[in-house]
């Protein structure tokens, strides 16, 4: 089960190359003349669609955090549910080709949004208002996911349809 | 393999499926019996659907087996719920699969569809079960 690691690194190497051919100027030397070589990273591209369904997974993990705190009676049923979302998010890193987060960090993921944007409630009464709150966000992660569903490619598609699925089955669990 | 294949091989799920829940049918208690026909009807609309988009693509759709051999021995209500939990994470699997098949948008939504059916449907017969946890992580995966 090393392959998806190992794959990740042939295509960062591979890519790697092709920027240092480009670089060289080898493209443009069969040419005649030569042509100016825009590098990769200045050519401006809208953000990969994945990034959101990632941010909003992380987004999750801490929803899930701030749940568990505020009623720790709900622990034995969100537990489950956050580390199943835990590994969504390293699926989707990979996916994304995101480098490992620090084994220190608290979150996750790449967002360094502050507790303060959670889904959950500050000061909540009830225990079923805060799982509502994180049944709400677990259904928009999963709404996310099945409209990029439809147009990602194919060798994606997979994925983030069960990234869909997966939210239905967790928001069942929040009722 | 074409998206009519990956659409083949989900109607053979389906197929599949609803022959099982016969199997499981005859296992669970008497109050589960309602869930039991309510899944089984589901599969049968679902498949119906999937042989009316075949032959929309002029395709010939996959017939059922005569018989079909079961993962495990089914013997009592416990086995019956673990066999429609097996049958529900197998049509899911043939559906994710079906996701990646194709580059059609309506055909991604039907498939994206039937695999969030039946993950649900995993999940409410795990519960049904007591098995922990009730959901996995990458649903037909």
């Amino acid at each position: 089960m090393g392959t998806p690691l190992s794959r990740r690194r042939v295509l960062v190497a591979f890519a790697a190359g092709a920027g240092a051919l480009g670089g060289a100027g080898l493209l443009s030397a069969c040419t005649g003349s030569p042509a100016p070589v825009t590098p990769i990273s200045t050519v401006p591209t809208a953000p990969d669609p994945l990034l959101a369904v990632l941010d909003e997974r992380v987004g999750l993990l801490a929803d899930y955090d701030a749940a568990g705190l505020q009623h720790p009676e709900l622990l034995a049923r969100l537990l489950p549910l956050r580390k199943q979302t835990e590994e969504q998010v390293a699926a989707l890193r990979l996916a994304l080709a995101l480098p490992r987060p620090s084994p220190t960090a608290t979150g996750s993921g790449t967002s360094t949004a502050a507790p303060t944007t959670t889904a959950v409630p500050v000061d909540p009464v009830d225990p079923a208002v805060t799982l509502a709150a994180v049944r709400t966000a677990v259904r928009a992660s999963g709404s996310t996911a099945a409209a990029l569903c439809e147009t990602t490619t194919a060798q994606r598609a997979p994925l983030v349809g069960s990234l869909a699925a997966a939210a239905a089955c967790h928001e069942l669990m929040l009722r | 393999m074409s998206d009519i294949d990956a659409l083949q091989d989900a109607l053979a799920g389906e197929h599949a499926v609803i022959w099982g829940y016969g199997v499981v049918g005859a296992e669970v208690t008497e109050e589960q019996q309602p869930d039991v026909r309510a899944a089984e009807l589901a599969h049968r609309c679902r498949r119906d659907a999937t042989a009316e988009l075949l032959r929309s693509l002029a395709a010939v759709p996959t017939e059922a087996e005569a018989y079909y051999e079961l993962p495990f021995p089914v013997t009592d209500p416990a086995s019956g719920l673990r066999l429609a939990v097996h049958l529900e994470a197998g049509a899911a699997a043939a559906w994710r699969f079906v996701l990646g098949q194709t580059d059609d948008a309506e055909l991604r939504r039907t498939a994206l569809e039937a695999l969030t059916a039946s993950a649900v449907q995993a999940t409410r017969w795990r519960l049904a079960a007591g098995t922990e946890p009730a959901t996995v992580a990458f649903p037909g995966q």
